[in-house]
């Protein structure tokens, strides 16, 4: 990961950022292989400018909304019975987890592409081996139905952003424009990816995979250096807006107490 | 008139129907609800040949029983230990092909389940299209709906010969309640019953039928689709019994370690914490200490 001498750390900023593109009255479930930082930024985005957005911690069902509630910290596990403490309201049965509604989920991976398809199956080693990876847990079919979502990757490098997926366990764009609508998918798709050095989305006509900011002390370059698939990059690339005094008090005060997101 | 019978028994009696080669279901998710006194019993008793289908995560359930040799196939759609990192002995076994992955969506597990309750021959769902899920797992097919002619996936009816649960609560007769979420166990007893397989729960505490009989909104499970109640405290241990006991981080960390180590390391620890007790009071005595009982029942009820 590269270095950083902000004043924030790189999970802070990343909650920052993804709580940004929740909007108020919205459902939607953080998960992914570090819950941490979907979980913080929606509960930022509740404590900040979307007061009546629901959290569904999926595999549990717990239905949670922090306004006005006592501080709870930020668990690893989703399914964590100390998150019934967490703002949660009420438990949807098992059925309702995936019958309810999702205006945005999160998704990790090992590999993602240009069109934003991912792996999380298994990746196929220099040597040949190939090493076997989580599974779907539940991401081909949130791929398939939820309205959009967000991608994060731990890790930026010629070896997780890839041309060819060893695997495609969960579907972004498929093959290009057309393809969701083609296959009858419900959900309109991935709208973000964020790594340690920077934030994309995808191109509305090409669906492909495009530079929107280097992180504050990234440089472009890097980032396309460390970039394995096609990436669109505009003539100009802003810099990732910083946490504002604001946002990061609400994080560090009411959000992240413990700091989790600081280790 | 004869009296009912129970259904009370011993882990090694109630897992006498385990044969080679059957298909298991194992219920609660992830670490939580895991009924980990049965799969101790079950690698101490070198049945080989397993399928394990998890509804829907696992973690040290399914990775101690691979760990132990028990398992021919793997139907899990998460398999690991979340911030602990992926589920080491799984990956070895993939590797050089002495277990086989049946690649799967939670949502495919839960529609070849439904089918399985509903004794339908498959389950639909838009699961899948799109990826390489029925490629590389040629149970999921790729068909047109009979009625839009758009894609879909049929996943086929999943009958466990076996189901094995873990609730907080039962009774004589198979009533089982829980204290936090049921995860799918539900299905999976729906599933497992209407398909002639058994039904096995393990229990933190056996209580009074009345408990049940004087609410019967307390039952998460009817006793009519259990076949057997083990009794077991700590039952889920190194897992959560969600709302009951906590996980025992510290555990699954050490589990971590030495199956990161190497398969000889695995071995050591297969040998101290599952062969040596050789049964479920034998472990508490062992692993369970006062302070750490404590400590996970604290996390339960202490709001931060």
């Amino acid at each position: 990961m590269p270095g950083n001498d902000a004043p924030w750390s790189w999970p802070e900023l990343a909650a920052v950022v993804l709580s940004r593109e929740l909007a108020d009255g919205e459902v939607g479930s953080p998960g992914g292989s570090r819950s941490e930082i979907p979980l913080a930024a929606a509960r930022l985005a509740q404590l900040t400018h979307a007061p009546n957005l629901a959290i569904i911690t999926s595999a549990a069902g717990f239905v949670a909304n922090m306004v006005d509630k006592p501080w709870s910290p930020l668990f690893s596990s989703t399914m964590d019975w100390r998150n019934v403490y967490a703002g949660t309201e009420a438990v949807l049965p098992s059925s309702g987890v995936f019958h309810t509604r999702r205006d945005w989920f999160f998704a990790g991976a090992l590999q993602v592409d240009a069109f934003g398809n991912i792996n999380l199956t298994r990746v196929r080693l220099k040597d040949g081996a190939e090493m076997q990876g989580p599974g779907a847990a539940g991401l081909a079919y949130s791929s398939t139905m939820a309205r959009r979502y967000f991608i994060y990757m731990h890790e930026h490098s010629r070896r997780s952003f890839v041309q060819k997926l060893d695997y495609r366990t969960a579907i972004g764009f498929g093959d290009g424009p057309g393809n969701r609508e083609k296959l009858g998918l419900r959900g309109g798709g991935p709208a973000l990816v964020i790594s340690p050095r920077g934030v994309m989305d995808f191109d509305e006509a090409t669906r492909r995979l495009r530079l929107r900011s280097v992180h504050p002390g990234q440089s472009v370059q890097d980032l396309v250096d460390n970039t394995g698939c096609d990436l669109i990059v505009p003539p100009s690339v802003p810099s990732t807006a910083e946490p504002s005094v604001r946002e990061l008090d609400v994080l560090r005060r009411q959000v992240d107490r413990g700091g989790v997101l600081r280790r | 008139m004869s009296g009912r019978t129970s259904k009370q028994a011993e882990a090694a009696d109630a897992l006498v129907c385990l044969r080679d080669g059957a298909m298991v279901a194992i219920g609660g998710s992830l670490f939580h609800n895991k009924p980990m006194s049965l799969v101790r019993e079950i690698a101490r008793s070198r049945v080989r040949g397993l399928t394990v289908v998890a509804v829907t995560q696992a973690s040290i359930d399914v990775d101690l029983l691979v760990a132990a040799g028990c398992v021919a196939e793997v139907r899990v759609p998460y398999l690991g230990l979340e911030h602990h990192g992926l589920a080491i002995n799984v990956r070895r076994h993939a590797a050089d092909g002495r277990v086989k992955m049946w690649d799967c969506d939670e949502t495919q597990v839960i529609a070849g389940m439904e089918a399985a309750a509903k004794d339908l021959p498959s389950g639909l769902t838009k699961t899948g299209v799109g990826t390489d899920l029925p490629q590389s797992n040629p149970d999921l097919k790729l068909i047109a709906d009979a009625i839009t002619g758009e894609p879909m996936i049929a996943v086929p009816a999943i009958r466990p010969d076996v189901a094995l649960l873990h609730a907080a609560q039962g009774d004589t007769w198979g009533n089982l309640a829980y204290a936090g979420y049921p995860f799918s166990d539900v299905l999976i007893a729906e599933a497992t019953h209407r398909c002639g397989g058994k039904v096995i729960a393990s229990v933190d505490e056996l209580v009074p039928a009345s408990r049940f009989a004087n609410d019967p909104f307390h039952a998460d499970i009817a006793h009519i689709l259990v076949d057997a109640v083990v009794e077991a405290p700590w039952g889920a241990h190194p897992c959560s019994s969600h709302g009951n006991y906590q996980y025992d981080d510290g555990f699954l960390a050490r589990y971590q370690q030495h199956a990161r180590a190497g398969e000889q390391a695995m071995a050591a620890w297969l040998s101290e914490h599952v062969a040596r007790p050789p049964m479920h009071n034998a472990y508490l005595d062992r692993f369970l200490t006062p302070t750490l009982i404590a400590s996970l029942r604290r996390e339960i009820y202490a709001r931060q």
